[in-house]
């Protein structure tokens, strides 16, 4: 017999190999009960699945969070360290100093909410709101030569402070008020008003006359002199141009 | 969702499974073996790819459950030889089963005898009658080697027939 013909003989006889009888060994109600202890187990395992899940997820959560706590001490603190760490008293005079008093002079310019405005020589004064009543004072200045005669004179207008008194005087912020050429002689050294060996500092001009700061005005060290001398510092007197 | 498959494929495949772990296993005492091949079907229904067949996914794994259970046989033969306790004979063999046709009963012999690889594909490709294709997926081989497999399985297996038959 030739080889394939034995193979399929034998594949034949392996496949007549009976199959079980089910009715005996592997019965309807055998199958039934292991279908139920399936269904069963499904059951209960899906339960268990579901509550790994959402363990699962939990656990997850409660991860992401003791991150999020420990990120938060972690960085909260090195932000927190950074102003304290630079003691104000070892500050050199760097960019941060600078930008320091330029806000000082911007909370000062907010603290500016009161507008002197003079229309007869053509400027305007921003004060601060404590200046609210102020007192406008007119006085004039008189410029001498050398020869110790009166020369020149003109106005000076002083604004005052309202809680000054007779009893108590506070520092004014007097303006002195030239003409372009009084202005012109002064700065030539034609004339010169007081003792001081220095002129008066210019605030600014307009088409007919120049505002200046009397030299050593607050040369008396009178209540508020400080507060005059930051007001001066935040060029309150803007001359109108328009005249 | 998983209850509404498996009871499908159960009611599809159980006399399948059972057919196949009688032949593997050597005993009619499958029962709890089919409802396990079950029970793990549940545990790894997420793995189970779609585009394979259901069929030969819970053939895959009755093969490995009827591997655990030859070990855990051969366990327990081992330790009652080393105890000299008395083996414990099957309710109801296959011989049984094989209706006492001498024939049969020799061929089946025959297939246990075989080395796994052989009896694996002897059983699959000629007592399930599955395909090539089908074999091959339970097996994880590739077609090319199931065929040449089954032939050499085929020819050692008349060889150990006819071993059987002198012996005789």
């Amino acid at each position: 017999m030739k080889d394939n013909e034995i193979f399929h003989d034998l594949e034949r006889n392996i496949r007549s190999l009976p199959e079980p009888d089910y009715d005996k060994t592997f019965t309807k109600d055998t199958q039934n009960r292991i279908h139920e202890n399936l269904l069963q187990f499904a059951s209960s395992y899906e339960k268990k699945k579901k509550r790994v899940t959402i363990m699962k997820r939990i656990s997850l959560g409660l991860v992401s969070v003791a991150a999020l706590v420990v990120f938060a001490i972690l960085t909260i603190p090195i932000n927190e360290d950074r102003p304290s760490s630079s003691d104000p008293n070892e500050q050199t005079p760097t960019d941060e100093t600078i930008v320091d008093h330029e806000k000082e002079v911007i909370d000062q310019n907010k603290d500016t909410e009161i507008l002197y405005e003079n229309t007869e020589y053509g400027f305007t004064f921003n004060l601060p709101k404590s200046w609210g009543e102020y007192q406008i004072v007119s006085d004039s200045w008189e410029g001498t030569s050398e020869q110790n005669n009166t020369m020149e004179h003109g106005p000076i207008i002083s604004i005052r402070h309202p809680q000054w008194s007779e009893e108590k005087p506070r520092q004014d912020i007097p303006i002195l008020i030239f003409t372009l050429t009084q202005w012109s002689s002064l700065e030539k050294g034609e004339f010169h008003i007081g003792a001081a060996p220095v002129g008066p500092t210019l605030l600014g001009q307009n088409n007919e006359y120049v505002f200046a700061l009397p030299a050593r005005y607050n040369f008396a060290f009178l209540e508020g002199y400080e507060e005059v001398e930051t007001i001066l510092a935040n060029q309150p007197l803007q001359p109108n141009e328009e005249r | 969702m998983i209850s509404n498959k498996i009871s499908e494929w159960y009611y599809l495949y159980n006399k399948d499974i059972y057919h196949f772990l009688v032949y593997y296993i050597g005993s009619s005492d499958v029962e709890d073996l089919v409802q396990e091949v079950f029970i793990r079907a549940i545990k790894g229904y997420d793995t189970f790819q779609q585009k394979s067949s259901p069929k030969t996914w819970l053939f895959s794994i009755a093969r490995h459950v009827g591997m655990d259970e030859m070990r855990k046989r051969k366990r327990v033969r081992m330790m009652q030889k080393l105890l000299f306790w008395e083996e414990q004979t099957e309710k109801e063999t296959p011989e049984i089963i094989l209706q006492e046709n001498e024939n049969n009963q020799l061929l089946y012999q025959a297939i246990q005898s075989l080395k796994a690889n052989y009896r694996d594909v002897i059983i699959l490709r000629g007592i399930k009658e599955l395909s090539v294709s089908e074999t091959a997926s339970i097996l994880h081989w590739n077609e090319n080697k199931v065929r040449i497999t089954y032939h050499r399985a085929l020819k050692t297996l008349q060889k150990a027939k006819e071993d059987f038959l002198y012996e005789r």
